[in-house]
């Protein structure tokens, strides 16, 4: 059983509390990744599990034991940098054995292994030179190839995609997918891309200001977003906020503003019941606005359209507010023009107006 | 393109200009090690003549240079080693955990006018018992050469990327260990920029091996000094004594000038 379990962890630097009541407990073989903006304590949160940061409190347990007070090289973990932290004096061979020598690992098995690696990840012929003669993407390969032949328990990544082209970036991603189903080793992984958390985890923790914000798979966290921050964070072009008044009408629920008005599922009552007359914040997907020529209840002028050839992306506003709009690609209307839209209502969120909570 | 040349010509000008006095004595120095004492005295001098050895037999037969040259040696790779086991991990224990304050204090003990320290040492290994011992005279190179060290090996160590020392740790590595493995191999060209300049310091160093040396001891520099303080003043000698003190320097700056420069500039630009 390759279990990780992070038992509430807090970091605290010098009075700043950068990761508080961290807990999270990942299954064997389990794809996890953490997901947050720059300084959420995603890194950190790694760090502490990889024992190159020590913890304020909380415990941390690997395969069962407890590691809280073990140094990185009893923790049976592999780590892949940002950076790839390549050994520039040694070969990328040299480079994938420095582990296993360091273990007393037998001779040959030190070769067999490298070259297994290195053949899985196609740097076979690249085994003699040293990681300033490869190329950025070869090297991150070298980097998971030193991670590989330790056969870890856990294996941690801290964005190690970053430093990549948008082009080789795609690429990797499928690859560390596939080498994990190939592996089936338990994995935790860090990144700020919301794309990479999406079609790569098994489970997301999405993180901000240092606490966990929701650990759910990809769909849930797309589909059920805990608050406000997740649903931001995650889907692209972000989800669209807008500031309306719950009212209580005789045809049912309404969200209103100044010119729009839009009615609520019938089904929504008795979780807004609370509510009615206060200020809340409906949250609605790009591709869940449907423009229409003619008919939708809600007319908005169109600011920008861009085409990107499978959709169309329209930047509109509603009642002084700005959304984007995800439609079809052959619906291209004229910048300036005054269309109709719809929400698809089974879909959208409410979220508290205050703490960004959802309600439905 | 024309004109380029001409630029080309007016910049070696320039720098031979500016060679020549350096140069010169050191040319003047050389051809006088291989005068007999009338050929060096002559005005005009001689450019042209039948060198001799009889100067270099002079000083390590009848002088017993060879001696002076051991223990000048002796005193110089001591001291530079000492240094380098004690300043690397003091180096690299300031650039990693930054005690940058401590680093100043450091540096301050280079700052203080070595004589300062003089009497106090002459004092204290009188009473030890360790004047004219290498104990002695090591331990106060060191004085030099260790601050050096520390200096430019703290700057060297910020620039090394940390997430080498961290993976070397998730793959196996104690901080000593990586520290060995990792930092110090990876340090190679700080660390012979240091020595040089810190092997070079001691070498030279005339000033705390007059007082703490005497027979036993006696480096280079004050052997030289005390050919000058006989009745007659063999310039031959002298000449020859010179190009035997100079030569390893200049054999060491060559060899290391490339690493010696970008060691002195380290941490100076970004990149």
């Amino acid at each position: 059983m390759k279990k990780v379990v992070c038992e509430h962890i807090v970091k605290r630097f010098e009075g700043v509390t950068a990761v508080n009541d961290f807990h999270l407990e990942i299954a064997d073989k389990e794809f996890i990744v953490i997901v947050g903006p720059s300084g959420c304590g995603k890194s950190t949160s790694l760090r502490m599990i990889a024992g190159l940061e020590q913890q304020t409190s909380g415990d941390i347990y690997i395969g069962g034991q407890k590691v809280s007070d073990k140094p990185p090289r009893d923790r049976n973990i592999a780590m892949v940098f940002q950076n790839y932290a390549l050994y520039p004096h040694m070969n990328v061979y040299d480079n994938m054995a420095f582990s296993l020598k360091l273990q007393g690992v037998d001779k040959k098995e030190i070769d067999r292994r490298v070259r297994e690696a290195a053949e899985i990840l196609n740097i076979a012929q690249y085994l003699e030179r040293k990681p300033k003669e490869l190329s950025g993407g070869q090297r991150q390969r070298v980097a998971l190839g030193r991670a590989i032949v330790r056969e870890p328990a856990v294996f941690l990544m801290d964005e190690p995609l970053s430093n990549l082209d948008a082009k080789l970036r795609v690429q990797m991603r499928t690859e560390i997918a596939k080498l994990h189903h190939r592996l089936g080793a338990t994995t935790i992984y860090v990144t700020h891309d919301q794309i990479e958390a999406m079609t790569m985890a098994d489970r997301i923790v999405v993180m901000k200001d240092g606490v966990i914000q929701q650990i759910a798979d990809p769909q849930t966290i797309y589909d059920k977003p805990a608050n406000r921050f997740v649903a931001s964070f995650i889907g692209m072009p972000p989800m669209n906020f807008i500031d309306c008044r719950l009212e209580k009408r005789e045809a049912g629920l309404w969200l209103v503003r100044e010119t729009m008005a839009v009615a609520l599922p019938a089904a929504w009552a008795e979780r807004l019941s609370q509510r009615f007359g206060q200020q809340v914040v409906l949250g609605v997907r790009p591709e869940n606005i449907i423009p229409a020529d003619a008919g939708g209840p809600l007319a908005a002028k169109v600011e920008v359209v861009e085409p990107l050839g499978a959709e169309t992306l329209l930047h509109v506003r509603l009642d002084g507010q700005s959304l984007v709009v995800k439609a079809g690609p052959d619906y291209q209307p004229d910048e300036g023009q005054t269309i109709t839209l719809s929400f698809d209502m089974n879909k959208a969120h409410v979220f508290d107006h205050e703490t960004g909570t959802t309600i439905v | 393109m024309k004109q380029k040349k001409h630029m080309d010509y007016l910049w070696y000008g320039l720098v031979l200009l500016v060679a020549i006095p350096f140069i010169f004595p050191l040319a003047w120095i050389v051809l006088a090690s291989f005068k007999t004492q009338a050929q060096i005295v002559t005005t005009p001098p001689l450019w042209v003549f039948t060198p001799t050895l009889e100067n270099y037999q002079s000083v390590f037969v009848d002088q017993q240079f060879g001696k002076f040259l051991w223990n000048s040696s002796v005193i110089a790779v001591g001291s530079t080693l000492l240094s380098l086991i004690i300043g690397l991990p003091a180096a690299y224990t300031i650039s990693r955990y930054k005690q940058k304050v401590l680093g100043v204090f450091i540096l301050l003990a280079r700052l203080m006018p070595g004589i300062a320290y003089l009497i106090p040492w002459f004092i204290l290994f009188t009473k030890l018992g360790m004047v004219d011992t290498y104990t002695a005279l090591i331990a106060s190179h060191m004085l030099v050469g260790l601050p050096f060290i520390v200096w430019i090996m703290v700057n060297y160590f910020d620039g090394l990327p940390h997430e080498l020392v961290e993976a070397a740790q998730v793959d196996g590595c104690t901080l000593q260990s990586a520290f060995l493995k990792i930092v110090l191999p990876l340090s190679v060209p700080g660390i012979l920029t240091a020595s040089t300049l810190s092997f070079l310091f001691s070498w030279n160093n005339f000033m705390f091996s007059l007082v703490l040396s005497s027979d036993r001891t006696k480096t280079l520099p004050i052997a030289i000094y005390n050919f000058v303080s006989y009745a007659e003043v063999s310039w031959g000698s002298v000449m020859a004594a010179a190009v035997v003190i100079i030569l390893p320097a200049i054999v060491l700056t060559m060899a290391f000038q490339r690493y010696v420069i970008k060691g002195l500039t380290a941490g100076a630009v970004k990149g």
